[in-house]
């Protein structure tokens, strides 16, 4: 999370990239769990 | 601070190249829908996708009633039967029950946490667009040559292998399509959620709406995947020789079940945890009083989330299991009804010296309290292990999940639209017939519903187009419900048509006066972009619906 005061000394395109980093981080790790356990569903059952 | 209103996704392209913030609004035409990439749009999409869905799989169950009205064998064939069932069950899970709800966060989360849009504002266009291609192509098979799937929802193996018509290799398609859309749909809620909130706003000052759906999003997201992977399994033993699923060749058709509800019992949670945020959302605007114990409500929900995956057998006491593995899974199946008694305590506690009103939607969500509440105790009936022996796979465990999935699940859904349509729109539904609709579809579907109890119990099979005239009157008790109950989806579709053509303007953001919530700070009816600039932390306090005064 930002907080209120971080958020004060940020522009809205600096925010906007702050947040973007955030999000596609977040996006890649979750997508990476999911991966990972639909080919632990078949590789267990090998 | 800018006070161009551009859509995100733009905003996004912007950061990399030079760009200019333009003003816009939506494109026209059929290509705005296509195209987009704006929350609101998408989020009214899935529900409209959703819709449609719930009337195609109600005219199935149109079908299954008509023919249940009598025993014996009058209007459809067995197989067709077994068919209408079939898709039935999976159109209302993957076509309406989930996409409505996706729906509404697509509306809500943005909304409701202070953030311009959804974090991945494309891949959300996509979670979309995926769904009427897997819809279509699943409707499609009931006119292959040798039928539609005819399995049963829960597909078991070797029925949906061995023994299945050509069709299922597009139904296994459509399954991935869907399971694909509903991973890339919670990936971007959980990323929105995490990253995209008003700054300052923590965790624990979200609206529950938020909560129930960042925790349904990573059940999703650990579920969904073992589904792939069982049809993936379907896929390999159907056309590539291997036998994952066929005794013959060393597999074990059991095995199916076990990765079957290792899904399928954290998908029912899928369906009912938003359903808890639109409930605990709506209480306390039509009581007057902030939601009582917010903080046992979310750690109550994420309980809820992890039991959900440790009691999955429930669904698989009669398949030959050691006593010891019985035990273990009716206790822990037990146990779950701990957390779902806070809450359903928690929404009485709201409510009680609460100064209530009966609007459309609080009527919605009294009677999923009451009603959600017999579906919960036919569950714990039916994870007594030694009395599942009695009761599995006959209609009571039917009447179970549709108190649970209609009277729980979909009455929510029903009860956020009348909530947040008037926000949507700006307009105001007529209430009186509302308030109709309502008594209408909650006299009918107890009609329709509570008699498949006093059927289970007698005895009488699930998924069977024919039974013994024991079994005659309640029945026909049922199928009347069943078709009055139909018939009120008629005046619920003019209800809303009606509202967004001629309703009454709404100008007041705060269209319910004693609502909370940061929707509420935005005009009537909401503008297509929204949050420019994030909100304070005062806002966010002032509009908490679970701390201070209303
Ligand atoms: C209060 C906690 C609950 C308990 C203890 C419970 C228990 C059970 C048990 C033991 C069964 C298996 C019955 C059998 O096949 O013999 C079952 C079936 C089912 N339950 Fe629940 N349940 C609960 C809540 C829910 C909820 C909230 C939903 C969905 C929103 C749900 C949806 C279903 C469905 C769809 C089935 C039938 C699956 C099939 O087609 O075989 N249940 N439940
Ligand atoms: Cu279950």
């Amino acid at each position: 999370m930002i907080s209120k005061e971080e958020a004060r000394f940020l522009s809205e395109e600096e925010l906007l990239k702050r947040q973007r980093k955030g999000a596609t981080l977040t996006a890649t790790i979750v997508a990476m769990i999911a991966f990972g356990i639909f080919f632990f569903t078949l590789y267990s059952n090998m | 601070m800018s006070t161009t209103t551009t859509d995100l996704q733009d905003e996004i392209d912007a950061l990399g190249k030079s760009h200019d913030n333009h003003h816009h609004g939506p494109e026209k035409g059929v290509m705005r829908w296509i195209k987009t990439t704006n929350h609101k749009d998408i989020g009214t999409l899935y529900l409209w996708f959703a819709f449609i869905m719930l009337l195609t799989g109600g005219a199935m169950a149109m079908v299954i009633r008509a023919e249940l009205f009598q025993p014996g064998l009058q209007l459809v064939e067995p197989q067709f039967f077994n068919q209408m069932t079939t898709l039935h069950g999976l159109i209302m899970v993957f076509g309406a029950i989930m996409p409505a709800f996706v729906g509404l966060a697509n509306w809500q989360i943005p909304l409701m946490i202070g953030a311009k849009d959804m974090a991945l504002p494309r891949m959300n266009n996509w979670s979309f667009w995926i769904l009427p291609f897997a819809g279509a192509m699943l409707l499609s098979t009931l006119f292959m040559k040798g039928g539609g799937p005819a399995f049963g929802w829960t597909f078991y193996a070797p029925l949906s292998t061995t023994f299945a018509p050509d069709s299922t290799d597009f139904f296994i398609f459509a399954i991935h399509m869907l399971g694909f859309s509903s991973i890339m749909g919670a990936i971007n809620v959980i990323a929105t959620i995490l990253n995209m909130r008003a700054p300052g706003m923590k965790l624990m000052d979200m609206p529950l709406f938020v909560w129930t759906w960042l925790i349904t999003a990573f059940l999703l997201i650990a579920a969904m995947p073992v589904l792939a992977g069982a049809v993936t399994m379907m896929l390999t033993d159907r056309n590539f020789g291997t036998s994952f699923f066929d005794a013959a060749g060393g597999g074990d058709p059991v095995m199916f079940q076990h990765i079957f509800w290792f899904f399928g019992h954290p998908e029912v949670y899928i369906m009912i945890l938003p359903a808890f945020g639109v409930v605990s959302q709506i209480i306390p605007t039509f009581a007057r009083k902030p939601l009582f114990g917010y903080s046992s409500m979310v750690y109550a929900t994420a309980s809820i989330a992890l039991l959900s995956f440790v009691v999955w057998a429930h669904h698989m006491f009669l398949t030959g299991m050691p006593v010891a593995g019985q035990m273990y899974f009716m206790y822990a199946t037990i146990m779950i009804s701990v957390p779902t008694g806070v809450k359903v305590f928690n929404w009485v506690t709201t409510m009680w010296r609460g100064s209530l009103s009966f609007e459309t939607p609080m009527l919605w969500a009294v009677a999923f309290v009451i009603l959600f509440t017999i579906g919960g105790f036919s569950g714990l009936m039916l994870g007594i292990a030694p009395a599942d022996i009695q009761y599995h796979d006959t209609y009571f465990v039917v009447a179970h999940f549709h108190y649970v999935l209609v009277t729980g699940a979909l009455f929510s859904i029903i009860a956020a639209v009348f909530y947040w349509l008037p926000k949507w729109c700006g307009r105001m539904y007529n209430q009186k017939l509302a308030k109709i609709h309502f008594w209408w579809a909650v006299i009918s579907v107890n009609i329709l519903f509570f008699p498949q109890h006093f059927l289970g119990l007698a005895g009488m099979p699930r998924r069977i187009p024919d039974y013994s005239l024991q079994f005659a009157d309640f029945n026909m008790i049922s199928s009347i419900g069943g078709f009055v109950f139909g018939a009120s989806f008629l005046l619920l579709t003019y209800i809303i048509v009606d509202c967004i053509r001629n309703g009454e303007r709404v100008k007041e953001p705060r269209v319910w006066p004693s609502a909370k919530g940061l929707e509420w700070t935005i005009p009537t009816p909401a503008p297509y972009h929204t949050f420019d600039k994030p909100p304070g932390k005062e806002l966010i306090l002032a509009e908490s619906s679970h701390t201070g005064a209303h």
